[in-house]
């Protein structure tokens, strides 16, 4: 929780997919550390027994009926792929379990 | 008999995922359809479009909660849809929906039988000349929850070309239950006799199909070993496994795989495994040193799923007869044996059938043995299920009425028995058609025995001479000559009269 | 042609008596906004039209109004989409090189009530990208420029929608807020802008920033213009599982410029001078006293968590926004690395092509604090401060029916002074924040002038009582002139 180095920055970068140069790596570390350091006024605050927010509202679970509606056209589904084989969506070999 | 030297036992535990049986998908409104053209079932949620939202279906959640009863398990009145993020491209949206810390259903059991021999032996009571009886044991199951399908990426060249995949989202959000077992599982066998069990609820309540060919029911193992009373081993995921056989195999593969690994010195690793039916053999498809990093968190598009006791206990009074509950009912109300109560209830189709049966003779007992030698041989015969026999319990039970009657002998009824199966109709009717009305006129009956005995004088004295066994050779004969229509009990009494006086 | 342009500065009352009246037809309505965005292309406000289409529903428009038909009072009115909602059939591309190619099959929910009403939707405004930003220079689009004051930035993220009402190109337009994008660009800009209560809006068709914090909300030059767009937009939508099940008042219908009798809480931690533009201040005192002499009363209240509310807001957008832009990955729509050597080659280019400096960022951010071992110390932690700040407002609503405020410390700051210092970017939204980690309703509404250009006041009120703040707020409107100042000509 205190200093963000470069590994940290690679590390949450490759869970993110993105990549970074060196420059924006740097700059990046640089960025988080200022903002992390900001964030960590909240450590300051008493929240023993508070429960998390996660909505609004006290909402009775919505839900809906087990009616199926008409699929979206295949033609449609695939008409903004990069690439794509009839109406599959076409990618680099799939190789290994999930990354 | 296990694999393993005596000091040391195989731990196990299932996950299982399965399709629930609805309609339209978990989280969106298309249809959940099977062997369709890529992405010919999908809607902009399945294709996680900027900007589309997730809505749960109510159906989920009420075969969730059946499922949870159905295994003696705590239904949650609170629990949350998190998101488990990782980038693949079977997973549109780069999270997967599932549930993470609070699942909707925890701590549920089942019990499950195994063969003793399958237990290292000695376990089973042994009566002198009976098989042993079969070892109950009851498989703790810790958490059930609810999670979306990935889609399906296709490697095949002639489709993809050698450097492609293609990706198909059909499959993507369609409703899976998580079911995990704890790790009480110790052969093999213990553990397919669980898939099986935990299949026959499913299909009995209505919950899934549960058709592994479809991909309805998959199961990954978690194996370790350890020597007994030690602590629980480092344990591997074995992945995919689409048959009970490679289950078994599997499990036994990675067992030994295990052992030897050990005994060379090493240390097992946590990691996926695949498994080679061809070889037999597993082998490691990914280690897991860094443990993936889902980054789960509460789904801030969906609503905690709160569920009213009111609805478990409306679900619970809805609930299906459970297989253990209606194999207890064969046996006390029909009077059956628990193998032909356990045979007759696997599956609920084949219960029903029986039990329709037995409404129209009233004979369950004879109706048991009809169905569990004949009917289950033309199912393995013609490789397919109780439905589709043209047989009807009603023919089966009038078949099964004019036996007990004696209005027609058990061999004219096996006659008959094969048309009915192919094409259905009624046996009475054929009966009489066929002129095998049972020969119960107690004149005719005397003229082929008498015609036997003529024909058969050392048997004869063999009988008279105080051997019963021959009477057996008589009878077939008097019923061969009666072409079987000769009713059996009268034709017995004739014959120890007419040769013993 | 006179008359349409005259008619397209003026409010939603005047154009529907105009339209319904036929002095003027919505096909020249249209036209003469067509011809404003045109005009002012170098505002940067507006990244995209749709003429041809816009003109044949103006022609149908115009065909129904004659017969006496209008549909609602936005039937013929050009209107134009924040570039995060979608349209069937039309781009939208937040902004983003990731999504310059995409066209949406479908319409958000907003889209078609909008069309349901007759409005036209003649074009898509700028924003910052995947609306991560307070500026509108975060954008593949240009910097929008501040119809005020041109080397001002507008503001943002919708800063391109604010810009247009204030400039006069439509008389009402789309944006969304998640920490202040439509109430901190309405201060900026000099107009009306409303973000109503969480869920009231459904966000069926806007593309996810932070999914328990983005509203959509109108833009317009009066309260009341806010007021009936709203009315139009809101509603329970069962597509959107966080949608409210509430009915939609008749907001319009109660505005009477009533305040006697209300009572505006001040929270004493918005109204320090340190670090706030005295200008600002002054204005938004001034203010309070003429709502005083109309007859509210006011009473100090405290929000004590008000200073955690920038790292309470970060922690928990960027986390939700890590995961909700894991979905451009380059496979099924937008853009796609050249010739990837294999899949992950695919989504790091993809990726790391498509977004710009902010929003990786972000994303970033929301990665770590998500990540394993650091969930309980932020994402956790976060959401238990949003408890607390959320208690801090129910506490001093029991004392009070709204809270004024201003909407920011300073006037729209200059194009560039803050790209550098993101720090300082976020601190900038440090008034707006917790109205959303609340999911209270609030709106910004112009209270004067600071050095030339326009200061915004702030009402927040309870949750579902966008009644109170459009009242308070329109009444505001008959005390005053300050929402009848324009933009300089030429700006």
């Amino acid at each position: 929780m205190s200093t963000i180095g470069p590994e940290d920055v690679a590390y949450v970068a490759q869970l993110a997919r993105l990549a970074l140069t060196e420059d924006e790596a740097r700059a990046m570390a640089r960025d988080l550390e200022q903002i992390l350091g900001h964030v960590k006024s909240l450590d300051a605050l008493d929240t023993e027994g508070v429960e998390p927010t996660a909505h609004g509202f006290e909402l009775a679970t919505p839900m809906r009926p087990d009616h199926p509606a008409e699929p979206i056209d295949p033609e449609l589904a695939v008409s903004n792929a990069p690439a794509a084989q009839g109406t599959a969506f076409l990618v680099p070999k799939v190789l290994e379990e999930e990354g | 008999m296990s694999v393993l030297p005596d000091d040391y036992e195989m731990v196990i535990g299932l996950e299982v995922h399965t399709h629930l049986k609805t309609a339209s998908k978990l989280f969106s409104p298309a249809p959940v359809r099977y062997g369709e053209e890529p992405n010919h079932s999908v809607h902009p949620i399945d294709l996680a479009l900027p900007g589309v939202l997730p809505v749960l279906n109510e159906r989920v959640v009420e075969l969730a909660i059946r499922l949870g009863l159905a295994i003696h398990a705590t239904v949650n009145e609170q629990s949350i849809f998190a998101r488990k993020n990782y980038f693949y491209p079977d997973l549109p949206k780069g999270y997967q929906i599932s549930q993470f810390e609070e699942p909707v259903v925890s701590d549920g059991w089942l019990d499950i039988e195994v063969e003793p021999e399958a237990e290292g032996g000695g376990k089973g009571k042994k009566k002198k000349g009976a098989a042993p009886e079969p070892v109950r044991k009851r498989i703790g199951i810790t958490r059930a929850h609810i999670e979306e399908d990935a889609g399906k990426s296709i490697h095949d060249v002639a489709i993809a070309g050698s450097e492609d995949s293609c990706i198909d989202l059909n499959r993507a959000g369609v409703p899976l239950l998580e079911i995990v077992s704890e790790p009480d599982l110790r052969s093999p066998q213990e553990a397919s006799a669980y898939l099986r069990a935990l299949r026959s609820i499913l299909r009995y309540i209505g919950v899934s199909d549960a058709d592994m060919e479809k991909g309805q029911f998959r199961c990954d193992a978690n194996v370790s070993i350890r020597k007994k009373g030690a602590e629980f081993g480092t344990r591997t995921e074995t992945k995919n496994l689409n048959s009970f056989t490679h289950v078994e195999d599997a499990i036994e593969a990675e067992a030994i795989r295990q052992l030897e690994l050990i005994e060379d010195g090493g240390e097992v690793v946590q990691a996926t495994m695949g498994y080679d039916p061809e070889r037999r053999r597993t082998h490691v498809q990914r280690l897991k040193e860094n443990s993936d990093d889902y980054r789960y968190f509460p789904d801030p598009d969906l609503i905690p799923l709160r569920i009213p006791a009111e609805k478990i206990e409306a679900v619970r009074v809805a609930l299906p007869e459970l297989p253990e509950e209606k194999r207890a009912r064969f046996e006390s109300e029909y009077a059956l044996s628990a193998y032909d109560a356990g045979v007759l209830t696997a599956s609920r189709t084949l219960a029903d059938f029986f039990e329709e049966t037995v409404k129209g003779c009233g004979a369950p007992k004879a109706a048991a043995n009809w169905i569990t030698r004949d009917v289950l041989r033309e199912l393995k015969e013609r490789e397919c299920e109780i439905e589709d026999l043209a047989l009807t319990p009603a023919a089966l039970g009038q078949l099964i009425g004019l036996v007990e009657e004696g209005r027609l002998t058990q061999k004219s009824a096996a006659q008959l028995f094969p048309d009915l199966v192919a094409n259905g109709g009624d046996p009475e009717a054929m009966m009489v058609e066929r002129g095998l009305e049972a020969v119960s006129d107690a004149g005719a009956i005397e003229g082929f025995v008498d015609e036997v005995i003529a024909a058969n004088p050392d048997v004869v004295q063999q009988v008279r001479d105080g051997d019963d066994k021959p009477l057996n050779f008589l009878m077939g004969q008097v019923m061969k000559a009666s072409q079987g229509k000769a009713e059996p009990g009268q034709v017995r009494k004739a014959l120890a009269e007419k040769i013993r006086g | 042609m006179g008359q349409a342009e005259d008619l397209l500065a003026k409010g939603l009352a005047d154009q529907r008596a105009a339209l319904d009246g036929g002095d003027v037809s919505a096909s020249a309505l249209v036209d003469a906004s067509l011809a404003r965005i045109e005009a002012t292309a170098s505002l940067s406000a507006v990244v995209s039209t749709r003429p041809d289409a816009a003109r044949a529903e103006a022609e149908a428009a115009a065909q129904r109004i004659a017969e006496g038909g209008a549909r609602s009072v936005l039937d013929g009115v050009p209107i134009l989409l924040k570039d995060n909602i979608v349209q069937a059939g039309e781009p939208a591309t937040c902004a983003s090189r990731i999504l310059e190619n995409f066209v949406s099959p479908y319409d958000a929910t907003v889209t078609e009530k909008l069309q349901a009403a007759g409005a036209i939707i003649v074009g898509r405004a700028n924003m910052d990208e995947f609306a991560m930003g307070s500026s509108t220079e975060n954008t593949i689009y240009g910097a929008a420029h501040n119809p005020w004051d041109p080397t001002k930035a507008c503001g943002g993220s919708s800063g391109g929608s604010a810009a247009a009402v204030a400039a006069g190109l439509v008389p009402v337009a789309l944006g969304s807020d998640t920490g202040g994008s439509i109430r901190q660009p309405a201060g900026c800009c000099g107009v009306v802008g409303l973000k109503p209560t969480y869920g009231r809006v459904s966000r069926w068709g806007l593309v996810a920033f932070a999914s328990s914090l983005d509203q959509i909300g109108p833009f317009g030059r009066s309260v009341a213009d806010c007021a009936a767009t709203l009315e139009v937009i809101a509603g329970y939508d069962e597509r959107d599982s966080t949608s409210v099940p509430e009915d939609v008042p008749k907001w319009t219908a109660a505005l009477d410029g009533e305040v006697a009798g209300l009572t505006i809480g001040l929270p004493e931690e918005y109204f320090v001078e340190e670090g706030v533009d005295p200008g600002v201040l002054a204005r938004v005192r001034e203010a309070i006293g003429e709502l005083e002499s109309a007859g509210a009363k006011t009473v100090p209240v405290s929000l004590p968590h008000t200073e955690h509310a920038i790292a309470t807001y970060y922690v928990i957008a960027t986390a939700e926004a890590s995961s909700n832009l894991a979905r451009f990955d380059g496979v099924r729509y937008g853009r796609r690395a050249d010739r990837p050597e294999d899949l992950q080659d695919l989504y790091m280019r993809s990726r790391s092509e498509g977004f710009g400096p902010e929003v990786k960022r972000r994303i970033l951010l929301g990665t770590y604090v998500l990540s394993a071992g650091y969930y309980d110390a932020y994402y956790g932690k976060a959401q238990r401060v949003r408890t607390l700040i959320r208690r801090d407002f129910d506490r001093a609503f029991a004392s009070c029916d709204l809270i004024v405020t201003p909407t920011m410390p300073e006037t729209a700051f200059g194009l560039g002074e803050k790209s550098d210092d993101p720090l300082s970017m976020y601190l900038s939204d440090v008034y707006t924040t917790s109205v959303n980690l609340a999911g209270l309703p609030g709106l910004s509404m112009p209270c004067g002038l600071s050095n030339g250009m326009p200061v915004g006041l702030q009402l927040i009120g309870k949750p579902l009582d966008e009644a109170t703040i459009l009242r308070v707020g329109d009444a505001f409107e008959r005390l005053t002139d300050h929402h009848s100042l324009r933009p300089p000509e030429g700006a």
